[in-house]
């Protein structure tokens, strides 16, 4: 079909179309419609489960002993330490994983392995810093700060719309609003458009200020 | 579907087009990163500020300040609130100075020389190490190690160096505090510089020295001089220089005397107090023993033509220092710059003697010995003629290795030294420093050396509060990562560490060390202002606060003699200069580039001079009718020749210097010095004369007259000043207009206002409601 357009058409043409096209396409990008799902993911540096750092039920894998695996149950703010208090949830340093994973988890383990070596444990390297791909983005003329949403979905439960594992209440429930059930998800992804409408209808919902300075100064 | 030649070709072409532009859309790949650090300290926390207490290195005399740390990075610099010697006021020089920390031309790797006529070349540490060792291989008994003055531990780290070596440590300081140290030493018997109490003085009496702007530690007096001014009748200050400086400009009554007159001046005042049976007989007589000779060559005819000082000024600055007490008089910069500096400086501070000042409320303050016995408390610059007699022996090849930091030498020497060739005679010439500076054009090995936010020391200010204090310097970056991420901004080193890396360790093994070791001899004491059970806890207090104190200490005067072996000054010859007008030039520190060693920075450059409001430039300071005589206007190119050679200044005619007298700024005129001070304006400092103060051997840096002469060209001079018209801008609050020949009384008394209504209703036509 593309073809005869081509044809048809001289090289203006195709080029506006491409440009067009890229602009819808790089929009989809960064800012996706739900018409085709999300699914803003990446492969990270090191493939890190979520699923039995935060999950509170029972997984779907076997641990290297033959035995059926729970998940841990750590609220998110074990990690993102400073989610309730400052603009950004913060992602933990290495030295912060390998203070339980120098013992837990299997020698073999290839994942742990990666962090291990990152933090100077094994190897001979040095330390270097983790470079995760940020799933959630939202564009650079927004500013979201994470702590009074934190606190006010805290107070609010009732505003919470998704649940982690069936939990809405709490330093794990309340993310979810957002990032959804985070703790189901072998890779995370994004599952909420997080696009302006969805904020300003939850701000409008809720009494929050809707003036354009709320996030964009 | 089928496809020609033609259709497949373009279809191809298109089709590649559109994947650039669909590719080139994308999100870059580094947008999407987070970096998580393997190790997260506390100032690296994502939208939290640390701020770190510290001290201000080479940049002031001793203030505490605060550095607001944020993800690593040191954003801002205040006064430290608990430090008793700035009490958390800060000046325009702090925000400066972080510049030289992010400077776009900070050296980022050691460089090395390879033949005298060859270029520097970049190398790593190991290699600049190696050159290091073998020149200090060649160096014992012939080292020398040229530094700022410094004070704290640093300081005493390169000193016991040098006796490593069997070589010496010169401190270099292009405004020398020779005459001053040595003044205070023979009239009031301190080794280290007294303070004053000027928050408690009635009247406050100075000469020469620019106390509110650059001398001693402004910021400390800028908090005395608040509190002076806060009391019931404001306090009343005199200064005396011949022009006008933020200090002068803050005066009650400014004197400006023919330079080098200053000790006749002080001597004036003291007869005319003593004449009048202002003071007590037992001050006068302490004061007579203390000045051989006595005032009696002084009456105040005589000293007001000498001065150049009508008698009822000199008169009036009698009475209010004789009978507004308690007061204090103190002097330094151009007042003790002459030949005669040690009479002009021991006569001023002499005068406390008379007013029973000396260690009294209100009147000079003494400060304590050092609270270590290995560092001492005071810190100044060889003298000039310790210098020529050094430079002879690096010109005859004398001296193998030279280190040199923290002074610009080829900056600050006057040409007549000839210090480039002798720079040239020594076959080791190593140079530590942040930028590259005039003199490391003659370095053979270059290593980039940390800034004073990145390195451990101590700091013992001076002067002093009047009690022990003891600054402590910590790192309050690391290593800084550039921005394209793709190595340090500067692989720098401490100048410290390094001597300490190279030496035979008996001294310390780093400064870190060094100073948590000082630190925990000072908890041992028992005494200060951090209590502590143990010593790490009390090195922990010590650094949180920025330092130690011991308000139970204090020092005490020992009153000698002035210093009468010169009391006339001298001045270098103009006779063979050609043609042009004769002038006496006084050199001043820039308010924002002290002496040059901030020129590197733009926020430095860029800070308007507090009178004339000239910034990026050398201006020369002309009094306005003598500029009308000689048909001088503004922004006309001068040209001005000593015996020492000649620079370019831009000339600037006002009312707020003395006839004869032309000021210069110091601070410019770097060939080097990175990219924002590089050729600009003119070195005061290569023109002055090979004058020196009998008594010390000091640089007389005032003692130069010069023939000043048109080049022939005008240039607009950068200024803020008058590039609005001055209007009143609230109504019936007008604005005092002061022709340059009457004073502010005069004006007010020919009611010279100018009111709004005049612009309201005559547009800009200026002129009085006469």
């Amino acid at each position: 079909m593309l073809v005869p357009v081509l044809a048809i058409g001289g090289l203006g043409v195709v080029a506006v179309i491409g440009v067009v096209a890229a602009f819808v396409i790089t929009g989809w990008i960064g800012q996706p419609v739900p018409v085709l799902g999300f699914e803003q993911t990446f492969d990270q540096p090191i493939n890190f489960p979520h699923t039995v750092h935060a999950s509170l039920k029972q997984l779907d894998r076997i641990a290297a002993d033959g035995q059926t695996m729970e998940g841990l149950g750590l609220d998110c703010t074990f990690c993102h330490r400073t989610v309730t208090t400052q603009a950004n949830a913060g992602v933990p340093p290495v030295g912060f994983c390998v203070a339980c994973h120098q013992v837990i988890g299997a020698e073999d383990n290839v994942e742990l392995a990666i962090l291990r070596d990152t933090a100077d444990i094994v190897g001979d390297d040095g330390p270097s810093p983790v470079n995760w791909k940020r799933v959630h983005r939202l564009p650079d003329h927004v500013r979201f700060v994470h702590e009074p949403h934190i606190r006010y979905l805290t107070a609010n439960p009732s505003v919470v719309t998704n649940s982690t594992d069936g939990v809405t209440e709490g330093p794990s429930g309340v993310c979810s609003t957002c990032h959804g059930n985070v703790a189901a998800m072998q890779q995370v992804e994004q599952v909420e458009s997080l696009k302006m409408g969805q904020c300003v209808d939850c701000h409008r919902d809720n009494g929050a200020p809707t003036d354009c300075a709320a996030c964009h100064y | 579907m089928k496809l020609n030649r033609r259709e497949f070709l373009a279809l191809t072409g298109k089709t590649a087009a559109g994947a650039v532009i669909f590719a080139a859309c994308g999100l870059p790949e580094r947008e999407l990163i987070v970096q998580s650090p393997v190790d997260l300290p506390e100032d690296l926390v994502r939208g939290e500020d640390a701020w770190y207490a510290t001290s201000m290195g080479d940049f002031s005399n001793g203030d505490g300040v605060l550095v607001r740390v944020m993800q690593g990075r040191a954003k801002k610099i205040e006064g430290n609130p608990d430090h008793p010697v700035n009490r958390g006021k800060a000046s325009a020089r702090y925000d400066s100075v972080l510049q030289l920390l992010y400077h776009p031309d900070r050296i980022s790797e050691p460089m090395v020389r390879y033949s005298k006529s060859g270029n520097l070349v970049a190398a790593n540490w190991d290699q600049a190490s190696t050159r290091f060792k073998e020149a200090l291989s060649k160096a014992d008994g012939a080292l020398t190690i040229v530094t700022n003055p410094i004070r704290g531990h640093l300081g005493a780290v390169a000193t016991n160096f040098a006796a490593q070596y069997n070589g010496k440590h010169m401190a270099f300081d292009p405004v020398e505090q020779g005459v001053l140290h040595g003044a205070v030493k023979s009239v009031l018997g301190q080794d280290q510089l007294p303070t004053f109490d000027i928050s408690n003085a009635q009247t406050v009496l100075s000469f020469g020295a620019d106390w509110l702007g650059t001398w001693g530690s402004p910021t400390q007096f800028g908090v005395k001089y608040g509190e002076f001014r806060e009391q019931q009748d404001r306090g009343y200050l005199i200064h005396a220089e011949p022009r006008m400086s933020i200090t002068a400009a803050a005066a009650d009554l400014w004197l400006a005397p023919i330079p080098g007159t200053e000790g006749d001046l002080a001597l004036g005042i003291a007869s005319v107090i003593i004449e009048n049976g202002m003071v007590s007989p037992q001050n006068v007589a302490a004061f007579e023993a203390a000045v051989p000779g006595g005032v009696s060559s002084y009456q105040l005819a005589e000293v007001a033509s000498r001065t150049g000082i009508s008698a009822d000024r000199i008169e009036k600055a009698a009475t209010h220092f004789a009978e507004h007490t308690p007061s204090v008089a103190f002097g330094g910069g151009s007042a003790g710059a002459h030949t005669n500096g040690s009479f002009n400086l021991g006569a001023i501070y002499a005068l406390n003697v008379l007013v029973g000042a000396v260690d009294a409320k209100g009147g000079v303050t003494s400060n304590p010995g050092s609270a270590f016995d290995d560092v001492p408390a005071s810190a100044t610059g060889a003298s000039f003629e310790a210098w020529e007699a050094e430079l002879a022996e690096w010109r005859a090849g004398n001296v193998e290795t030279v280190i040199i930091r923290g002074a610009d030498i080829v900056h600050g020497m006057p040409n007549s030294v000839k210090i480039r060739e002798a720079l040239e005679h020594v076959p080791n010439v190593i140079a530590f420093g942040a930028i590259h500076d005039d003199t490391m054009d003659f370095a053979d090995l270059v290593l980039p050396e940390q800034t004073f936010l990145e390195a451990w020391g101590t700091e013992i200010p001076e002067p002093g509060p009047g009690y022990q204090v003891v600054g402590t310097q910590q790192p309050v970056v690391g290593p800084t990562i550039t921005r394209d991420e793709s190595g340090l901004i500067s692989d720098a080193r401490g100048f410290g560490d390094t001597l300490l890396s190279m030496s035979d360790g008996s001294y310390g093994s780093s400064m870190e060390r060094l100073v948590k070791d000082a630190l925990s001899d000072l908890h041992d004491t028992g005494r200060g202002s951090v209590s502590a059970s143990s010593s790490s806890l009390f090195i922990n207090g010590t650094l949180q606060r920025g330092g130690w104190w011991d308000i139970s200490t204090s020092g005490s005067s020992n009153v000698g003699k002035v210093n009468v072996k010169e009391r006339n000054a001298s001045y270098s010859d103009t006779g063979s200069l050609g043609t042009g007008d004769d002038f006496h030039l006084v050199p001043f520190h820039s308010n924002s580039l002290f002496d040059g060693r901030l020129a590197a920075t733009p926020w430095a450059q860029q800070t308007p001079d507090p009178i004339s409001s000239v910034s990026w430039s050398t201006w020369a300071e002309i009094n306005s009718i003598q500029a009308d005589e000689l048909g001088i206007n503004e922004g006309d190119v001068l040209r001005i020749r000593s015996t020492s050679g000649e620079i370019e200044a831009l000339a600037y005619p006002h009312p707020g210097v003395r006839p004869g007298v032309i000021g210069i700024p110091m601070g410019q005129g770097h060939h080097k010095s990175g990219r924002y001070a590089e050729d600009r304006g003119s070195n005061v400092f290569s023109i002055l004369a090979d004058e020196k103060d009998s008594e010390t051997g000091a640089l007389a840096w005032a003692a130069t007259r010069v023939r000043v002469q048109r080049a022939g060209r005008r240039v607009k001079v950068p200024k803020f000043e008058g590039n609005v018209v001055a209007r009143p801008v609230e109504p019936g609050v007008p604005v005092l207009v002061v022709g340059i020949s009457e004073t502010a009384e005069e004006a007010q008394e020919a009611n010279h206002h100018l009111y709004q209504k005049q612009f309201l209703g005559e547009g800009k036509e200026s002129g009085s409601d006469e």
